[in-house]
């Protein structure tokens, strides 16, 4: 189970992070300002740091090091205008930025990408009875693997990944299909139709009224 | 062609032209003078000539005797009697073509001609020697001496003129280069300038000439365009420090509304998750509005009109600290006023704009338990209004920025330990306006004293 630092000193932002990380199942601690946060490095897991620049006591760059030495991933949060920061913090180590106002499904992609990149990203997932395996990616029901094609597989694969949050059907088409397609949303719901079939998840893929689907875990 | 060329050209070539003039007029005004000599040499021997010619006892009869016996054995000179215009007779016959303007010599006259025949000169002179016969006798002197000697003087002239030449053409160069040294180093400064580079040493020497007034303008503008260049860097760092803090204290609340919004949009929370999202929302929205309200004072105030009048201090410290009873009963601090001077004359919405924006960072800035303590006296140029505090203080590095806008002593912006930056800011403004001014004072961990000048408004608008 991975466990995220988040370092933010603005409180509303701290917990808007927080309950993200709680809807996709990971643990996260939060801290305020840039000596708790050092502190932590050692005495506590830590997978991966979500760090602000503008914290009191000491600013992101200066406990960046400790993190890089500790091995631990960084993201920076970063507002708009700081391009000489994200410059600055890319160089120092950083392995990647994200700008505030950030995009829910943004932030936990880049998460994921970078956790991927530590290979300490989970190879596979158990939901009850389901077992999907990003790895192989191949879906198993009760042991047995059950037939789903590529554009089924990435759809379950995405929403899964972003458990608990909606996802509305054109992002879900955008996501899975890609910008260049030519079609309607219906492709999404269809295919939604097969994967609740396939897996009996008509209760858990649930539908949220006016906006697309969510995987409720 | 550069300068000092050009001047090396000049002074060669003028020196070598007078030089050549100066000769030419030496050798020139020798020579004339040598020739009038010989002039008159020639003159009184042919008086001599003529003299003798008059004594002598034979000489009416056979005058061909006389003038053989003058000349003869002496190749120099040469002697012609003519009569009646006729060529009589002569010791060597040459020159009777250049005579011809000779024959017409009165009597008692005497006339002198120079001329030259294969390369040599001649002065001769004429005068008649006997009147009756109309005799006419010439007498010529070979004077081409003379003009070897003027050859020769010009021989020496340009050998000498030669040599001057080439001392001359050292001088020249040394002299052009050393008057055109400071100019390349001018020209050396100044191309750096125009490139950019405002930092390059000017030795300005205490030269007198124009070039040395040019060098000390020259520094003047460079030092000019330094101090323009570093007022614009710090223009332009205030600007990013204005845009950097505007941006993050629209960002911040901008960033909670959204994710909040969209975690209520396609999360499925708790009842409790629900109710602090929207309780986050409200909260971040009106401070988006704080915000928008203090830009808009900060853009606006000073297209207000004043509304001047007697203003009674004390009933407005009263109102403000009503107005701030619950922060003050909060953190447990009491406000103390000494007026000496009770009234001033001045806007009364502004000034209690001023009075609590004040109030309120010393209220924020102290801790549990201090005391603000408001004073006002009346000054020669207006009334003076203190405002001093126990607080945390403010470090002197920063005291000069304070009031820029969006200004925050904490780098991080952290909301606990301040406003978003403007509240001096705009009081500074309102105090422009109100033609007066601010000033603060400030130990760290002892307390602020905020001063407000109120100039008598007689003498400001």
């Amino acid at each position: 189970m991975n466990q995220i630092l988040i370092v933010e000193d603005e409180k509303y932002i701290s917990d808007l992070i927080a309950m993200n990380m709680e809807m996709i199942g990971y643990k996260y601690i939060q801290v305020y300002d840039g000596k708790s946060a050092e502190e932590l490095v050692g005495k506590r897991t830590i997978d991966l740091v979500l760090l602000d620049i503008m914290i009191p006591e000491k600013s992101g760059y200066d406990i960046l090091p400790a993190f890089i030495k500790a091995k631990i991933p960084v993201i920076f949060l970063t507002a708009k205008n700081e391009k000489t920061d994200i410059v600055k913090g890319l160089r120092a180590g950083a392995d990647d930025y994200i700008t505030k106002p950030f995009d829910q499904i943004e932030l936990l992609a880049r998460i994921d990408a970078v956790l991927r990149r530590c290979g300490k990203l989970n190879k596979e997932v158990e939901i009850e009875d389901v077992r999907i395996s990003y790895d192989c990616r191949k879906v198993y029901r009760q042991g047995t693997e059950v037939e789903f094609t590529s554009k089924e597989y990435q759809l379950l694969e995405t929403l899964v990944q972003n458990q608990n949050i909606a996802l509305s059907r054109e992002k879900l088409l955008e996501i899975v299909w890609g910008y260049d397609y030519v079609g309607d949303t219906r492709t999404v719901d269809v295919h939604i139709q097969r994967i609740r079939k396939k897996l009996g998840w008509e209760q858990r893929i649930s539908t949220v009224y006016k906006y697309g689907y969510r995987v409720e875990i | 062609m550069k300068l000092w060329k050009k001047i090396f050209l000049l002074i060669f070539f003028i020196g070598v032209f007078c030089i050549g003039i100066n000769d030419y007029i030496l050798v020139e005004q020798q020579h004339k003078k040598n020739v009038e000599q010989m002039q008159e040499h020639v003159l009184s021997e042919f008086q001599l000539f003529y003299e003798n010619y008059q004594d002598s006892a034979g000489a009416f009869l056979y005058p061909e005797k006389v003038v053989d016996r003058y000349v003869y054995g002496n190749s120099d000179v040469e002697a012609a009697l003519y009569e009646e215009n006729d060529y009589v007779y002569n010791s060597e016959s040459r020159f009777a073509a250049d005579y011809e303007s000779l024959l017409s010599v009165e009597k008692n006259e005497r006339r002198v001609k120079i001329f030259n025949e294969e390369g040599k000169y001649y002065l001769a002179a004429a005068g008649v020697l006997n009147d009756e016969r109309n005799m006419i006798l010439i007498y010529t002197r070979d004077i081409s001496q003379i003009y070897e000697n003027r050859r020769d003087h010009y021989g020496q002239s340009v050998i000498l003129l030669v040599i001057m030449a080439v001392f001359l053409m050292i001088i020249a160069y040394v002299f052009s280069r050393w008057i055109t040294k400071p100019i390349k180093k001018l020209v050396n400064n100044i191309s750096g300038i125009s490139k950019g580079d405002f930092n390059l040493e000017f030795n300005v020497k205490e030269s007198e000439d124009e070039i040395g007034e040019v060098e000390i303008a020259l520094s003047r503008m460079q030092s000019e365009l330094r101090k323009r260049e570093e007022d614009l860097e710090l223009e332009a760092r205030n600007r990013q420090r204005f845009i950097n803090g505007f941006t993050h204290e629209m960002n911040t609340p901008l960033t909670s509304v959204e994710g909040y919004s969209q975690m209520l949009r396609s999360a499925k929370l708790t009842k409790e998750q629900e109710v602090n999202a929207l309780d986050c929302i409200i909260a971040e929205t009106r401070r988006l509005q704080i915000l928008y309200e203090k830009m808009k004072q900060l853009c606006l105030i000073p297209e207000e009109e004043l509304l001047i009048e007697n203003v009674n201090l004390a009933e407005l410290c009263e109102e403000i600290k009503q107005e701030l009873k619950c922060q003050l009963e909060e953190k447990q601090i009491t406000i103390i006023t000494e007026m000496e001077t009770k009234e001033i004359q001045t806007d009364r919405e502004f000034l209690r704009i001023v009075l609590s924006n004040v109030l309120r960072n010393s209220i924020i800035y102290s801790e549990l338990d201090k005391k603000i303590v408001i004073e006002s006296q009346r000054a020669e140029s207006g009334i003076v209004v203190l405002i001093s505090d126990e607080g945390n203080g403010i470090p002197q590095e920063k005291l000069q920025n304070i009031m820029e806008a969006f200004f925050r002593v904490d780098k991080s912006r952290s909301r606990k330990t301040g406003g978003m930056g403007l509240g001096l800011t705009i009081i500074a403004q309102i105090m422009e306006k109100l033609g007066g001014e601010i000033s603060i004072e400030s130990e760290v961990k002892k307390g602020t004293t905020v001063k407000l000048i109120f100039y008598n408004l007689a003498t400001t608008l």
